[in-house]
């Protein structure tokens, strides 16, 4: 006769309990009371722990409302090594396919921006950035609804600028490993008001890294931004244009930066993606005649400014 | 309204009304089951200690008249994790940390929703704001990570520090 099978259960007995021997579901739902920002903290106590929020059914319960499904992301990363991190970014920031730039229409004055040239004067209303109604009926601004006011320039040199920093929006390392393929993408409207006289518009995106070395730069030549009258074909330099029916001069630069695939992330990340750096402005062109001396933000005016990091379809 | 006795993992019988008790899944389905109609049966509780049981019950008396809490809707998203405790709570839960685990594993073997909530906040709570070292000194935990490790995830949670 073979011997009876050891007591599994003499074990236990001697073993006291304490947190890391609770049973793991236990574990699991004890840490899923703890706010996102102490669950990284939590991994670095012992591998119980690590490997609790390491796991992705884990945040299932942390989603909500305004971001992608659990589902859709854990889809995406199909069992990446590093798929935690991805739900760590969704849940904490909400990272995917949201505005990174902050007041991007002047909403809130001008906070988030950084101001170089043009500092607003309310007392010299030609002198600089002025925050003005856009010059559209939003039912013609495509995907505007909310979007009400814009940033004016004027006769003066104007220029502006606002950096994200992808990392500290959750967009990290990790992140952008686990879930190709990805894009980065950035764009801007820009006008010129009716009955002035166009005038110039400069954009200059740069995608740096962690130690500000330039990774790429996206320049739209310097271009005369054509008046308001003679509006047809008037973004012939930019990347994507839209001329509405009534020839409404707008038009949207935008670009992105798609990582479709393993060897571009690698590249990316080698040299460490990490600040998106948004810095445009512009000045009316030339003088008005009269009339308006003293009414402010004649030159080209822009609304919209937007960096996004976006889940693309496919692998 | 009907008695029933719960014998603890030590031997102990607790005469408890059915009432009281009623918050526990796992008992309703164990008298169902049992189809207990007299008074002197015995419900085997092999999990739960005599000093643990009379936490539990004592949670129970208190919450007796509680609504029934709704079941969480795993369409109903955000979970916002209600951190309010009530002072009565607060002052029960007061307790060693090795009870306070003898509790949150009755809770959870006799399907207790809201104590279980109850002692699994509670440890959160202790948890929150604290450092990995101190998370380790609270809790009794060695750090069985290798330094390879730690520095990786250091690292990598260094990349998410808020500005």
């Amino acid at each position: 006769m073979s011997p009876p099978p050891s007591e599994s259960t003499t074990k236990e007995e001697t073993t006291p309990l304490t947190l890391i021997t609770l049973p793991s579901e236990l574990l699991e739902k004890i840490l899923s009371f703890l706010p996102l920002p102490d669950l990284l903290k939590v991994g670095e106590v012992c591998t119980t722990f690590t490997n609790t929020i390491r796991d992705p059914l884990f945040w299932k319960s942390k989603y909500n409302h305004n971001s992608p499904t659990f589902s859709q992301i854990h889809t995406h990363v199909a069992s990446r090594p590093d798929e935690w991190a991805v739900h760590w970014a969704v849940c904490r920031h909400n990272v995917f396919g949201r505005n990174l730039l902050r007041n991007s229409n002047g909403q809130d004055g001008f906070s988030g921006w950084n101001i170089i040239s043009g500092h607003p004067e309310p007392s010299t209303p030609r002198a600089g950035w002025t925050i003005v109604d856009i010059p559209y009926p939003t039912s013609v601004l495509s995907n505007s609804t909310t979007r009400t006011t814009c940033f004016a320039t004027d006769d003066f040199s104007c220029s502006m600028e606002q950096t994200v920093d992808l990392w500290a929006v959750g967009f990290t390392p990790a992140v952008m490993r686990a879930c190709i393929p990805w894009e980065v993408e950035w764009g801007v409207w820009v006008s010129t008001p009716s009955g002035h006289a166009g005038g110039f518009y400069e954009l200059h995106v740069r995608l740096l890294s962690s130690t500000s070395e330039e990774i790429l730069t996206h320049h739209p030549m310097t271009n005369s931004f054509p008046s308001s009258t003679q509006s047809e074909g008037s973004s012939s330099f930019s990347s994507q244009s839209h001329i509405l029916p009534e020839s409404l001069p707008f038009t949207k630069f935008s670009r992105s930066l798609p990582i479709k695939t393993s060897r571009e992330e690698y590249e990316i990340s080698k040299r460490e993606l990490r600040y998106v750096h948004f810095y445009h402005g512009g000045m009316a062109r030339g003088n008005n005649d009269g009339g308006d001396e003293g009414a402010g933000g004649t030159g080209p005016r822009v609304w919209g400014a937007e960096v996004k990091v976006r889940l693309l379809e496919g692998k | 309204m009907p008695f029933v006795n719960l014998e603890s993992s030590d031997g102990d019988l607790v005469k408890v009304d059915v009432d009281v008790i009623k918050c526990s899944v796992t008992i309703n389905a164990l008298i169902e089951h049992l189809g207990l109609e007299d008074d002197n049966e015995v419900v085997p509780l092999q999990n739960v200690g005599t000093e643990t049981l009379h936490k539990v019950l004592a949670w129970a008396k208190h919450h007796k008249d509680d609504l029934p809490s709704v079941d969480d809707d795993e369409d109903d998203p955000p979970r916002e994790r209600r951190t309010d405790i009530t002072t009565w709570d607060a002052n029960f839960i007061k307790m060693e940390q090795i009870q306070l685990f003898d509790l949150i594993l009755a809770a959870n073997y006799l399907d207790i929703s809201g104590l279980l909530d109850l002692g699994c906040k509670i440890v959160a709570d202790m948890i929150k704001g604290k450092t990995a070292d101190e998370i380790r000194t609270m809790f009794n935990i060695v750090n069985d990570l290798t330094p390879q490790e730690q520095e990786q995830i250091r690292k990598e949670n260094e990349w998410c520090e808020e500005k």
